[in-house]
């Protein structure tokens, strides 16, 4: 649902036609565990119906959820669970989600668990309200529970009386507890779930009927831009802001330390006045350089050290193989690229403060601005509203920094809006990081050994607050923390290995902000594990898929190896491939479990070569793909696709530079993503299953850059370990200049 | 006081007293309430600006108001007609080509000016024409399913 301005839920079941008497307010979340809530497998919090659904007279449902629609179709999903559950139609049934005075704390949306976990509870909670609302029904119609059915709301007797859900509990309240052991309907009687229900918010976005956050108008809103410093830690060393105050529209120049920005009447006003702003900016970290950018990661003293696996004997068996493959792969600081810039409303009065943002998680967000702003956590409401696709944490949360620190300067209601050139330069991104791997295979052409370093971010012990970029450079006391995620995810092989060990370097002190990008470290991880497992399998002269069934035990494994293997055509390959008009081709493959329990996805990529230039043209990949159970196959396909052209183009183009002392990298010329021309063509498999459903927002990354490595080292006999696969790169290797082979 | 006059989805608007160097874009969506077309960089690399002026598709990011004069302007809002869909905006729900749809505006209304002087583009007239169009959540295929698609519709 797309209406951000409610005032409350009274007035908001009221305006859906119900009949309210008595409505009890005192429905929200024990904020006392919100902190609870920050964890990638939240426990419900929510245990009051009430909290979730809502029916009015007409018998519109109303559905609460804390998971908000990030653009990746989770608000169709738990549509379509809720309305099955409830038997009502699709249209019967709308969604509120993410806003901080109406809807339970689910946690962020994050981490690939919406459907899995976030889907169940609102499973649990429909069920339940179906339950009593047969119950209420009973009564009404005088006929055991277990003889009535539901159709479309409509509870009918056998006898053929009927009575509607808005009839039994309309604007009431079903004053009851979620019960946990609701009965739920079994899979074959499902209608929606498991249906490709087209999803709920494309039709307004296909008409401009929708509203985007960077929509989103407030009664006497004011514009604002933020001037962001280069670096962290920079400061402001002169300010003159003569030739703003001239621009039509002007109103101020809000500076609190090393926070700046420029408020006008117009938004045209503002942009011009931020430009006419003369700042100089000095100090701050050091930065690193393009060329330096695994160098600081290397001699970055560690946060931590872990060690997350020892099985066997790792240095016996690496000691005793003829031969040992070594490798280091490298991949870059990437940005989230999201196509609208980071924005956000926010109204900040003395006693109330209403945000409207793109956050991931606004009950989180609600509690540390409540805590910036020393007000408690109920004067502050966070109102999610679908910004552009962020793909992790972008600039959502500092954007809205800004817009608070503005407001409250200003009195008024302000919208920030990023500018592109802060998107890129000022947005937290996804970190750098090195895997080096040591591997060997036994006498039997099995994997004997396998020994892995990878440098990561830091895990925090508790939860780091939000960083608000702004209100840091305000003086707010927080630490420009480094968390991006469990980004040693999948370092581990997911192969049958005696002697394993597998360390963690996690690296504290960065001089660049990151946060988690789209399958944090998982997908670097996957591609050196599916480069090593490609050169065992050469050493082993054995073919690589054969190889990767030789060490997968898990039939789920074998069952997607297969299939894209067979999908593609594969066949086992004697000979490489031989150049024919300046071109080579090659295929490649790759397989990955996502986070080593998530979904199961083998891969084969095709792809072509321009000798002369180190031009990669990615022409196809097969992908066969198992997540369990679909609650709606197309979204599922539309994922797929997009996890696997996203990759794609992180994979062959993107590359955050630095100089020294900033980004560099500031809009799309010089931070080039995938085009039209160079999307592959995909032919995808989704796996039938009925098994649980697994996330499938994040997993087909995974074996992206593995299957186009092991596709270029069949096209060119060069083994590709730093990223991204650049023209550059490739007519560098294939000139002979080679992969410098790092420690 | 100046104004700037010109037809909006078919209505004649005025923007009064404008700074002649605005952007069409921020007229549109803050003088005249559009919705459709989106701020997605300023600097014309995106294409979610798009809108339709005197049937060509341009970056209202980076077009001075002062250039739409008594032009005919087209925004997302007005190409349904008396409630219904134009065949575009169809077939990009039915191809469900889109996964934010912030880039969506963009890809419809370039989509739209091709199919009005190419009645049944290739693939490859297709992939040129929106070549200039980024799409971040790699809906890309999608999309050209439902340009082809909206070719078909319209010409039945």
């Amino acid at each position: 649902m797309n209406t951000p301005t409610v005032l409350n839920r009274r007035s908001f079941v009221a305006s859906s036609g119900a009949l309210i008497v008595g409505f009890n307010l005192s429905v929200v979340p024990n904020k006392g565990s919100a902190k609870a809530m920050i964890s990638a497998f939240p426990a419900e919090v929510e245990k009051s119906l009430d909290g979730w659904i809502a029916i009015a007279a007409d018998g519109g449902v109303t559905l609460f959820t804390g998971k908000v629609e990030l653009g990746t179709g989770i608000e169709t999903a738990f549509s379509q669970i809720a309305a099955e559950e409830l038997d009502v139609r699709m249209d019967q049934l709308r969604v509120v989600q993410g806003d901080t005075l109406l809807t339970p704390d689910q946690g962020p949306t994050w981490a690939s668990i919406s459907v899995m976990l976030g889907g169940a509870a609102v499973r649990r909670a429909a069920a339940t309200a179906r339950a009593l609302l047969l119950e209420l029904a009973s009564k009404k119609l005088n006929v055991d529970a277990k003889q009535l059915s539901v159709s479309a709301g409509v509870v009918i007797a056998p006898s053929g009386r009927t009575v509607l859900y808005g009839a039994l509990v309309a604007g009431g309240q079903f004053k009851a507890q979620v019960d946990p052991k609701a009965e739920l309907k079994p899979a074959s009687a499902y209608k929606l779930v498991g249906k490709s229900v087209p999803r709920v918010d494309i039709p307004a976005k296909v008409t401009a009927k929708f509203v985007f956050l960077q929509d989103v108008k407030v009664a006497g809103m004011l514009h604002g831009r933020v001037l962001i410093g280069p670096r962290l830690g920079a400061s402001i060393a002169h300010v003159n802001d003569a030739k703003a105050r001239k621009v039509k529209g002007f109103l101020r120049v809000v500076r609190e330390r090393d926070f700046l920005g420029v408020v006008a009447s117009t938004e045209w006003a503002a942009i011009k006045a931020a430009r006419e702003l003369d700042v100089r900016w000095a100090g701050g970290q050091p930065m690193p350089s393009t060329a330096t950018v695994y160098d600081e990661l290397r001699r970055a003293p560690p946060a931590a050290m872990q060690q997350l696996a020892n099985t066997g004997d790792v240095d016996v068996a690496l000691r005793a193989a003829p031969t040992v493959v070594e490798a280091v792969f490298e991949a870059p600081y990437q940005t989230h690229g999201s196509i609208g810039p980071s924005c956000a409303v926010a109204d900040v009065k003395p006693d109330q403060v209403t945000v409207w943002s793109a956050t991931q998680a606004p009950h989180f967000l609600q509690i540390n601005l409540a805590e910036l702003l020393g007000l408690p956590d109920e004067k502050v409401r966070v109102i999610y509203v679908e910004g552009a696709g962020c793909y992790g944490r972008n600039g959502h949360e500092d954007a809205t920094g800004d817009a608070v620190l503005l407001s409250r300067a200003m009195k008024a209601p302000v919208r920030v809006q990023w500018m592109r050139h802060q998107e890129h330069g000022s947005a937290p991104m996804g970190p750098a990081q090195i895997v080096k791997v040591r591997a060997a295979l036994d006498a039997d052409g099995k994997i004997s050994a396998w020994d892995t370093d990878g440098w990561y971010t830091e895990l925090p012990k508790d939860f780091p607050p939000v960083h608000m970029s702004g209100f840091r450079a305000a003086g707010a006391k927080q630490e420009e923390g480094s968390f991006a995620g469990y980004t040693h995810a999948n370092q581990q092989p997911i192969y049958t290995i005696p002697n394993l060990r597998v360390n963690a370097i996690r690296v504290g002190n960065r001089h660049v902000r990151v946060s988690w990008l789209r399958a944090p470290g998982r997908i670097w991880n996957v591609f050196a594990v599916e480069c090593v497992v490609d050169e065992l399998a050469l050493l082993a002269k054995a073919d690589p898929v054969a190889f990767r069934l030789a060490h997968a035990t898990d039939a789920r494994a074998r069952n997607v190896i297969e299939r894209a293997a067979r999908m593609a055509n594969w066949r086992p390959r004697t000979e490489r491939p031989r150049s024919v008009d300046g071109l080579l081709r090659g295929r490649g493959f790759s397989y990955a479990r996502y986070s080593n329990n998530g979904a199961y996805i083998a891969m084969v990529a095709d792809v072509t070569v321009e000798r002369a230039t180190g031009k990669l043209s990615l022409d196809r990949m097969f992908v066969s793909h198992d997540c369990g159970m679909m609650i709606n196959p197309d979204g599922v396909l539309n994922q797929v696709q997009g996890c696997v052209v996203q990759t794609a183009s992180r994979t062959l183009f993107e590359e955050m530079g630095f100089d020294g002392t900033g980004v560099t990298t500031v809009d799309w010329g010089s931070y080039p993503i995938m085009r039209f021309s160079q999307v592959p063509e995909l032919i995808v498999d989704l796996v039938e299953s009925k098994d649980p459903p697994m996330g499938v927002g994040e997993a087909a990354t995974a074996p992206v850059p593995g299957a186009i490595s092991n596709a270029l080292f069949d096209a060119t006999g060069i083994r590709f370990r730093q990223l991204p696969l650049t023209p550059t790169r490739i007519k560098t290797a294939l000139n002979g200049q080679g992969q410098k082979a790092t420690s | 006081m100046s104004k700037i006059s010109f037809e909006l989805n078919g209505e004649r608007v005025n923007v009064m007293d404008p700074d002649p160097a605005m952007p069409l874009l921020y007229a549109l969506r803050n003088d005249l309430d559009m919705k459709g077309p989106k701020f997605g960089c300023g600097l014309a690399q995106c294409g979610a600006c798009t809108v339709i002026v005197n049937g060509k598709a341009i970056r209202s990011c980076v077009t001075p108001i002062s250039l739409v004069s008594n032009a005919k302007v087209q925004t997302l809002e007005g190409l349904s007609k008396n409630g219904n869909l134009h065949p575009v905006q169809q077939a990009f729900i039915d191809e469900q080509a889109l996964q934010c749809g912030y880039c969506t505006n963009g890809m419809i209304m370039t989509s739209k000016a091709l199919l009005d002087s190419v009645k049944t583009p290739s693939d490859e007239q297709i992939v040129a024409a929106l070549e200039g169009h980024l799409c971040r959540c790699g809906t890309q295929a999608r999309i050209v399913k439902a340009v082809k698609r909206a070719a078909t519709q319209m010409k039945a």
